[in-house]
């Protein structure tokens, strides 16, 4: 949408996108980039932004939020959890349809498109592959994808019934809608908690082996191998289920996939003293798959970093481990973490030093992909979301300071619900300026809305 | 952070040797004519079981009263738990009405670390969950010091533990302790009943009794927890004990002098035979009295004048 009157320029910036890596100003007028050159001279009165020694890339794109809304407002909102996106980086996020109700029809999909408009991001919906999420009967996904739904899952669990998977891959593939799949068997998960392996082993918790992820991973890519149609692979957790990917995306097959920061920077180690914030859905794994999952990472395995965002009021959170609810936040911290844990990944200075700090073109190009246009793509949004900064494209933009350390505190959280696992968590990469279809909607590391 | 005893992991070697001094001072009390003392008069000690015990709350309960401690009884049966009541509601309440200390059992591993960091009064844990039991490893350690005359270490010790490790929370409790204490120690069963990343426990492991019973001093038997068997874990309770139960015919593949554990309760002829349970080789019943002594123990430890200082304690 168009805004008028907003007009500013963002100077002196090193622009990250599709391009590349260049100095260029950019001048935003009416909600579009106008201009994107070495140096712009704006109107008289216009607004300036100094972006000197920050990196401009295009907005954040999530693929994979849980708002919450409608059903569970004590957790989140659409609302607060825009504004936690918007202090994380994100113009975009992709709502999972497990609300209560499921959006799982063309009326649902209309309802909570409704109360989005007035969010101040843009919000995207996930429809579910079946009704009601219970793995027996498909959705009218023709109906929903006239209404601008894009992808469907039923996250929170994967459809268990592979006769079923099929028919929705075939289902999917003829109306040009991509299915996104929560892989986990649960006869193998079995009322696990946490990994299955050395610490499950010591604490005496229910696991989840690695084998319940990888078994449908690779039942998936049969299918898909079956049917031909586009699958995109949520939150990989496991090292092989990893790899398997990589062999099907380099036998040609149509597949994408995910991870998230957490499985990127935290294992299960964390929850030696049983604290259910770590408790989350696929659980941390070994430090052997985290590892393995970094070398995925860095070699281009995955075509996005979502961050599974799963706000839990205290309530669901304060309890056993066997029973607190899956799921943490992230939002807030996504980039922080992600960018924090390859500084350590690539043992780089600890303090803070030339304006990349340390990160190499490449390397800056390789990072920001996974949160812009490799996103955008995959959600079919990359006309609006992850675009090249250039003339012409909606002013969807996020600056950050890209060797700023900081610590998330709790009073900073801007989601309704406090289960974030970061805050032990150094974190490199401070996000300044959130700008949604032109609209600055954070300031200098501030909201304002 | 106030002291618990939660987890053998918890206790530095100095905190174990207090409570092994201190159990065989309660041993003492216990073969008294009169075996009760002042000690605790005027504390409160709250059993808060939400899993049915029998011989862990009595042995609690007995142990606060010969220390002349009131006792609060909690059994989850006629609580609010079954109003809906939260367990940290639950564990504040009793915090409230004034309980001096919570001796809590409950299914969950981790709940009483949980519940712990909640309250400002001290825990012992009498089992959460598949976690820890640590006082049933401490009972365990006294009896066997006392059977090997061995002071207050297990050096050269093999101790077998046969069963249902999955499940068992005083495996896991056991193997921390007796391997600290110098023991070396062999978990025994079918693959299905042992935990699935054993790396990082300080033992060995195998899947025949029928191996490992020649070279073992000590032949720790677990209680099966039929309840589990639904899940497939075993065929059958028959298949189970055709393999790893304790009977007369594998106990003469032992040691002559090695002796029978179990935490009990027993169910004779599953993992253990009743001929075996009853032999002379058989500490159980010496397991169960030993228990009323450590348990007096760790809640003197926790509770005492001198907070576990032996001189202060009459």
């Amino acid at each position: 949408m168009v805004k008028k009157g907003l007009n500013y320029v963002i100077r002196g910036g090193t622009l990250v996108d599709a391009i590349g890596v260049r100095r260029a100003d950019i001048l935003v007028e009416d909600g579009l980039i106008r201009a994107s050159e070495r140096e712009v001279k704006p109107p008289k009165g216009y607004q300036e932004i100094d972006a000197r020694g920050l990196v401009v890339s295009p907005g954040f794109v999530d693929l994979h939020t849980h708002l919450r809304e409608p059903g569970n407002e004590g957790s989140e909102t659409m609302f607060t959890g825009s504004l936690a996106g918007i202090s994380g980086g994100y113009t975009a996020l992709v709502a999972m349809p497990n609300t209560t109700p499921t959006i799982d029809s063309p009326e649902a999909v209309r309802y909570v498109q409704q109360i989005a408009k007035d969010a101040p991001l843009d919000i995207y919906f996930a429809g579910a592959i079946t009704k009601g999420r219970l793995g027996e009967s498909l959705t009218e996904m023709s109906k929903m994808a006239d209404l601008g739904v894009k992808l469907f899952t039923d996250d929170g669990s994967g459809v268990q019934d592979v006769q079923l998977m099929r028919r929705a891959l075939e289902f999917a593939k003829g109306i040009g809608v991509t299915l996104a799949q929560h892989c986990e068997d649960l006869r193998l998960t079995n009322g696990g908690s946490i990994n299955e392996g050395a610490i499950s082993s010591i604490l005496g918790v229910a696991g989840i082996p690695n084998a319940a992820e990888d078994v449908m991973v690779a039942r998936d890519l049969e299918l898909v191998r079956l049917v031909g149609a586009r699958l995109h692979f949520l939150h990989i957790s496991t090292a092989h289920s990893a790899e398997m990917v990589k062999a099907a995306k380099a036998e040609g097959l149509p597949v994408t996939a995910e991870v998230t920061p957490h499985h990127l920077v935290l294992s299960d180690s964390k929850l030696m003293g049983f604290n259910p914030v770590f408790k989350v859905n696929p659980p941390l794994r070994s430090d052997t798959d985290r590892l393995g999952l970094w070398r995925a990472f860095q070699g281009g395995v995955f075509d996005a970093v979502a961050t599974d965002h799963a706000p839990h009021h205290k309530e669901l959170k304060d309890t056993t481990i066997d029973q607190a609810a899956f799921g943490l936040i992230g939002l807030q911290a996504s980039f922080g973490a992600v960018l924090g844990e390859l500084h350590r990944q690539l043992d780089l200075p600890q303090e803070d030093g030339s304006f990349s700090s340390g990160l190499s073109d490449e390397q800056l190009v390789h990072l920001v992909s996974f949160f812009t246009w490799k996103p955008a793509r995959i959600a079919q949004i990359d006309d609006i979301h992850g675009c090249q900064l250039v003339a012409g494209k909606p002013a969807n933009i996020t600056i950050f300071d890209p060797t700023a350390r900081w610590r998330l505190a709790e009073a900073d959280l801007l989601s309704k619900s406090q289960n974030s696992p970061y805050f032990d968590t150094d974190l490199v990469g401070k996000i300044l300026y959130t700008i949604v279809n032109g609209e600055l909607k954070l300031k200098e590391g501030e909201l304002c809305l | 952070m106030h002291r618990s005893l939660i987890s053998v992991s918890d206790l530095s070697d100095e905190d174990i040797f207090q409570l092994l001094e201190l159990s065989r001072v309660f041993v003492e009390v216990n073969t008294r004519e009169i075996p009760k003392v002042p000690a605790l008069r005027g504390k409160t000690v709250a059993t808060l079981f939400f899993e049915n015990s029998t011989r862990t709350r009595l042995s609690f309960e007995l142990a606060a009263s010969r220390l002349s401690a009131d006792v609060l009884t909690f059994t989850l049966a006629s609580s609010s738990v079954s109003k809906g009541e939260s367990l940290r509601d639950t564990a504040e309440t009793i915090e409230s009405i004034g309980a001096d200390l919570i001796v809590m059992r409950h299914w969950s591993s981790g709940s009483v670390r949980l519940v712990n960091s909640w309250l400002d009064i001290p825990l012992i844990n009498a089992g959460d969950g598949a976690h820890e039991h640590p006082t049933q490893a401490l009972l365990d350690a006294v009896t066997l010091m006392d059977e090997f005359e061995s002071g207050n270490r297990l050096d050269g010790l093999h101790i077998a533990i046969v069963g249902d490790v999955l499940h068992s929370r005083v495996a896991r409790s056991n193997v921390q302790l007796m391997t600290r204490l110098g023991a070396s120690v062999t978990l025994v069963g079918p693959p299905s009943l042992l935990p699935a990343d054993l790396s990082l426990w300080p033992v060995k492991v195998s899947n025949s009794l029928d191996e490992v019973l020649p070279s073992c001093d000590v032949i720790y038997v677990l209680r099966i927890q039929s309840e589990r068997f639904s899940e497939s874990l075993m065929p059958s309770l028959s298949e189970f004990s055709k393999s790893f139960a304790l009977n007369g015919a594998r106990l003469s593949k032992a040691k002559k002098d090695a002796v029978v554990m179990h935490p009990g309760p027993i169910i004779r002829g599953v993992e253990i035979s009743g001929e075996v349970a009853d032999s002379p080789q058989s500490l159980i019943r010496k397991q169960v009295e030993n228990g009323v002594s450590v348990r007096m123990a760790t809640l003197y430890w926790l509770l005492g004048a001198g907070k576990g200082r032996l001189e202060s304690l009459w």
